[in-house]
């Protein structure tokens, strides 16, 4: 028996690199899901044929250059500020979808008023926020979302809640929040909680083209260089230590 | 056929910045500018518009940086606490290249201060653009006309030099109300500008509004095209007005409200005997300098009137390079001069 | 008839962060003994035959570097 091989323009495409994404190489750390993440929303704008009238705010973090990453218009905010950006965006050009990128620092720190009041607007914004519960970009100091324990350099010997409180819970603070139409809770530890994951992606850009409200989708995800583990192991961490915290649910559901 | 109604200041300024094109405002309240935001909220939607009230100063000046980046005429009003909040939005529209008007109704201060009339903003408003090189062109109205007039007109010149207009005034000229011929409605021309992000796809490339460049000479050069525009509106946009003697032994420089009291003190000072001529700066940045420089050569003394402790005469003295003393007369907190005050501090220099 | 699949893995762009390996449940990736430019040994397709289209590898990858093809091949019969 042999074979004959049709070369790959015959060959039927089963999976190939989003459109969504430039063909700029992500600066990511290896197995930092920040690039699982992108990669997942530049599958959907495609997927939803909104690639050509998506706005990215990019802000300040790990994801500083994620205008160089989506393949779309995008504006750089301050640190915090993407919602507030987004708006004065969105508010110009309604028929444009914005969505900001931002991670814990930025949103649960700095930018919490921004992101409290997008949602109490019903601002019709996409929030992707990646939770990995560190400040990444600026090497490893505590989050509002760092478990208790967890040592980073700014709570060398754990995060004590006498000194710095509890981890902050996002989508449970914004869940009692009427101007939310989808609010959800994803990771992308496994081939099941990635496929979970872009589902809540698509459903929160989807509220967004419906003219729904405010959607947020927080992902839990990896740092493995400053939480001083391999890749693997940092999956394995989010399962074990971050879960347990950060209960994964659909909280708002305008569709559902 | 023009209208002429009796309008406070704010409102004056609100409505030339719609007669001008503004479609957009994102701003917080704070004493003495509520007036604004207020008619805002009212006329906006009449022409098509959108006000939005946002939860701090913060997060306006930010909405503002969204919407500029689509190319709209936009807009924010606040007063000096407020745009010290501002400030780091500024340096961001400044390093994007973005076009805005933002409008100071100065208040005393520093901290909370208070709500009365000063000029102690002129470091924030020609200096103070947040962090980094680059200033907002500053324009100093000093009339409830020329709120509405520099209102009219600063979209255009923002756009033109992609960068902030801030237009200074003060709590005074803020409340106080004066017959105002009012312009014409324009439409804001449509958001083509090839750098705005959010206009419809078409084949272009993609757009993107960004002020980080970890490339130094890139910066460096982002630098030098910002200063290029500033350079060009120091040759097209100083404004200035000249009132009094022209064989004057002194000059006032004053701005503003400052101005206002100083153009009465003039006259009172002809009728003392004492030749004065007041130069005026309408653009504070960029500063009239031509008018300081020719007049410090003919007169023996310059004197700076403001309401602070001495910010335009760090100006006046750069502008008059040594070739005669200049002197203050301040006030400062929400205390104004009167046209005797002015006269009597002015006779006792002399 | 019958179909295969083909993984094609951006070596530029692989990091080496093993996700794929791990996830695969076929054992058809593995580490290549030539590093790439940044210095990672990548991933490379080691038992092409065994892949099963599942898309794990694809969906694990970090850095958009797998694209998958299905590939149809024709039998012949030597006479």
């Amino acid at each position: 028996m042999s074979e004959t091989r049709v070369g790959h323009a015959e060959a039927e495409v089963l999976y190939h690199r989003p459109a969504g994404l430039t063909d700029v190489q992500m600066r990511y750390c290896p197995g930092c899901t920040h690039g699982t993440a992108h990669k997942l929303i530049a599958e959907v704008v495609e997927e939803l044929d909104i690639l050509e009238r998506t706005v990215a705010v990019a802000t300040v973090g790990c994801s500083v250059y994620a205008y160089e990453y989506f393949n779309t218009d995008a504006v750089q905010a301050a640190h915090g500020r993407g919602p507030a950006v987004a708006t004065g965006i969105k508010r110009v050009s309604p028929e444009s979808i914005v969505f900001t990128y931002q991670g814990d620092g930025d949103l649960a720190a700095i930018g919490l008023s921004e992101v409290i009041h997008s949602a109490q607007r019903g601002e019709k914004i996409t929030v992707i926020f990646l939770n990995n519960a560190v400040f990444g970009m600026t090497r490893g100091q505590m989050a509002p979302t760092t478990l208790v324990g967890q040592r980073t350099t700014t709570t060398p010997l754990g995060r004590d809640p006498a000194l710095s409180g509890m981890p902050m819970m996002i989508c449970e603070m914004l869940s009692a929040i009427p101007g939310v139409a989808y609010l959800a809770r994803e990771t992308m530890i496994d081939p099941k909680t990635v496929r979970s994951a872009k589902r809540s992606i698509r459903k929160a850009f989807q509220s967004q083209i419906d003219g729904a409200g405010f959607s947020l989708v927080e992902l839990l995800s990896t740092c493995p260089v400053w939480w001083h583990k391999q890749p693997l192991e940092a999956m394995q961490w989010i399962r074990d230590e971050m879960l347990p915290q950060y209960p994964l649910s659909v909280f708002v559901d305008y569709d559902g | 056929m023009t209208q002429r109604v009796m309008m406070t200041g704010n409102n004056a300024l609100a409505e030339g910045a719609i007669a001008g094109g503004c479609r957009y405002f994102f701003g917080y309240p704070i004493t003495p500018q509520n007036d604004i935001p207020k008619y805002m909220a009212e006329h906006l939607p009449e022409v098509g518009g959108v006000f939005l009230q946002a939860e701090s100063e913060l997060a306006s000046i930010n909405m503002v940086y969204g919407a500029a980046a689509t190319g709209a005429y936009v807009m924010t009003s606040s007063s000096s606490p407020g745009i010290s909040l501002m400030q780091e939005g500024l340096s961001y529209m400044l390093g994007s290249e973005l076009p805005c008007v933002v409008v100071n109704m100065v208040r005393g201060g520093p901290g909370l201060g208070n709500i009365g009339p000063a000029q102690s903003d002129y470091w924030l408003a020609t200096r103070g653009a947040g962090h980094g090189d680059g200033r907002c062109l500053t324009f100093a109205p000093a009339s409830v006309q020329e709120l509405h007039d520099w209102a009219f007109e600063a979209f255009p010149i923002a756009q033109r030099y992609r960068a902030p207009v801030m237009i200074l005034g003060d709590a005074l000229l803020a409340g106080m109300s004066e017959p105002v011929e009012l312009r014409e409605h324009r439409e804001p021309p449509p958001r083509r500008q090839e750098w705005a992000v959010g206009r419809p796809r078409e084949g272009r490339q993609r757009a993107i509004v960004n002020s980080l460049w970890t490339d130094v000479e890139v910066m460096e050069a982002l630098n030098q095209r910002i200063a290029g525009r500033l350079s060009e509106a120091q040759a097209n946009e100083v404004r200035w007005e000249e009132y009094g003697a022209d064989d004057a032994d002194i000059a006032l420089a004053a701005y503003g409200i400052s101005a206002r009291v100083c153009k009465t003190a003039t006259d009172d000072l002809a009728e003392a005997g004492i030749r004065a001529r007041l130069i005026r700066p309408i653009s504070v940045f960029p500063f009239p300098v031509k008018p300081f420089r020719e007049w410090s050569q003919r007169v023996s003394r310059i004197i700076s009137v403001e309401l602070s402790w001495g910010q335009l005469i760090e100006d006046v003295r750069l502008a008059v390079e040594g070739r005669c003393p200049v002197d203050l007369i301040g006030h400062s907190g929400g205390v104004v001069f009167t046209p005797e005050e002015v006269v009597y501090r002015v006779k006792e220099l002399l | 008839m019958k179909k295969r699949f083909e993984v094609v893995i951006n070596r530029d762009h692989c990091k080496a962060c093993g996700l794929c390996i791990e996830f695969c449940p076929q054992d058809v990736l593995g580490t290549s003994e030539q590093r790439n430019e940044a210095g990672f040994y990548p991933v490379e397709v080691k038992r092409p035959e065994e892949c099963i289209g599942c898309m794990n590898c694809a969906l694990m990858c970090p850095d958009a570097c797998i694209e998958i093809y299905t590939v149809v091949v024709e039998e012949s019969v030597k006479s």
